[in-house]
């Protein structure tokens, strides 16, 4: 076979495996599906301020501290009390300083007498309405709704309790509270 | 003799130039030429992305601009969301066709999902991570070895974006923006 003819059998091979090449790459297509999603809001309710409410303190009932802390998600009160009857009266103040509307869904109220330096065991409603000091609190109520930027005050009351006739139980000098609200977004409809 | 000599030596030539004939002639060379032509078509891309009326839930909302095919090759689509509370959620359709003459067969599925907000984004979440991230990407309607037949096959699935209903605390700042690579990838179905 003379070299030109050789020359074309070899362009025209070349020629069929570029076609193949290109054929084989075309028959495999990746689709892609990109998403971007962005979370544009904020949710933030917490404890602005807890303060003494003087005027509603009675007796020899006094503060000794308040404390907020530092992420707003609890603030802390310390009191001391002489005779049955002394209230101290805290008001706290809770803000919504996000952008969803919140609702109170839930409070709980523990109180425990801690006075031997050992927690005892949660106090009944029965046993609360008998022991030396008495928590309470007013103005806030489940279900509660707190608009965006909106501020809601309530009041935790401290009471040496005023039926108390004899001298509390060691065990009884001091009681503690812990009360939990649980905010949650509120959902309309 | 001499006359013989003559005649010998004519038939010799005779012979040698039939037997140069013969061999040119049988030294021909044929040849055999083709032509070959591709007569298919390999198309498989993305036509559509829409809002799918139906699958929107509280206040998210589509960012229109966003939201599209891509132009040049249709080979990707876009979307853009923005959620604002816990269990808002939006679906988007998606269709993909088979223009071509040849049938596809969806190989292979990636659906990778990353936190793209703040200053340095994540690796791809992992399944457990998925749970409990405030923004979740899903998809249905779709699988692998799902076949294309050529010419008039569509298949229309679709992609949810979900503000984690169980979240409960302020997303942190990587975790308010996050992004979804969802890859499809086809070759002609041979079975």
């Amino acid at each position: 076979m003379k070299q030109k003819e050789k020359n074309m059998v070899i362009v025209s091979l070349l020629v069929l495996t570029l076609i193949m090449i290109v054929g084989y790459s075309a028959f495999n297509a990746n689709l892609k599906i990109r998403g971007v999603a962005r979370v544009s809001t904020r949710w933030n309710v917490m404890i602005t301020q807890i303060d003494v409410n003087k005027a509603e303190t009675t007796g020899e009932g006094v503060s000794k501290a308040t404390t907020l802390g530092e992420s707003g998600l609890s603030a802390v009160f310390e009191s001391s009390l002489t005779s049955p009857g002394d209230t101290v009266t805290y008001d706290v103040t809770i803000e919504n300083k996000g952008e969803i509307e919140a609702k109170l869904d839930d409070m709980i109220l523990e109180q425990k007498n801690i006075g031997t330096g050992v927690p005892g065991e949660k106090l009944t409603p029965e046993q609360i309405a008998s022991n030396p000091i008495v928590y309470s609190y007013k103005g806030i109520e489940k279900d509660d709704v707190l608009p965006v930027s909106e501020q809601k005050t309530f009041q935790v009351v401290v009471q040496y309790n005023p039926n108390a006739h004899n001298q509390p139980l060691p065990e009884q000098m001091k009681s503690s509270l812990v009360m939990t609200l649980s905010y949650v977004q509120n959902v309309k409809g | 003799m001499k006359q013989n000599k003559t005649l010998l030596i004519d038939g010799l030539l005779v012979i040698v130039l039939l037997m140069v004939v013969g061999y040119a002639a049988f030294a021909t060379q044929l040849n055999i030429n083709g032509t070959a032509t591709i007569t298919s078509n390999w198309d498989v891309h993305i036509s559509s992305i829409d809002v799918d009326p139906e699958g929107t839930v509280g206040t998210a909302t589509n960012d229109d601009g966003v939201t599209k095919v891509n132009e040049e090759d249709s080979l990707t689509a876009n979307f853009g969301t923005n959620l604002l509370s816990p269990g808002d959620s939006i679906t988007y359709k998606i269709t993909v066709v088979n223009e071509g003459t040849l049938p596809a067969k969806l190989e292979k599925i990636t659906f990778d999902q990353k936190n793209t907000g703040g200053d340095e984004p994540s690796e791809n979440l992992t399944q457990e991570q998925l749970l409990t991230n405030p923004i979740v990407y899903t998809y249905s309607d779709i699988q692998e070895n799902d076949v294309l037949p050529p010419t008039i096959g569509t298949v229309t699935f679709k992609v949810t974006v979900t503000y984690n209903n169980a979240i409960q605390t302020q997303p942190t700042a990587q975790q308010l923006k996050s992004n979804l690579t969802m890859t499809l990838q086809y070759v002609e179905n041979k079975s």
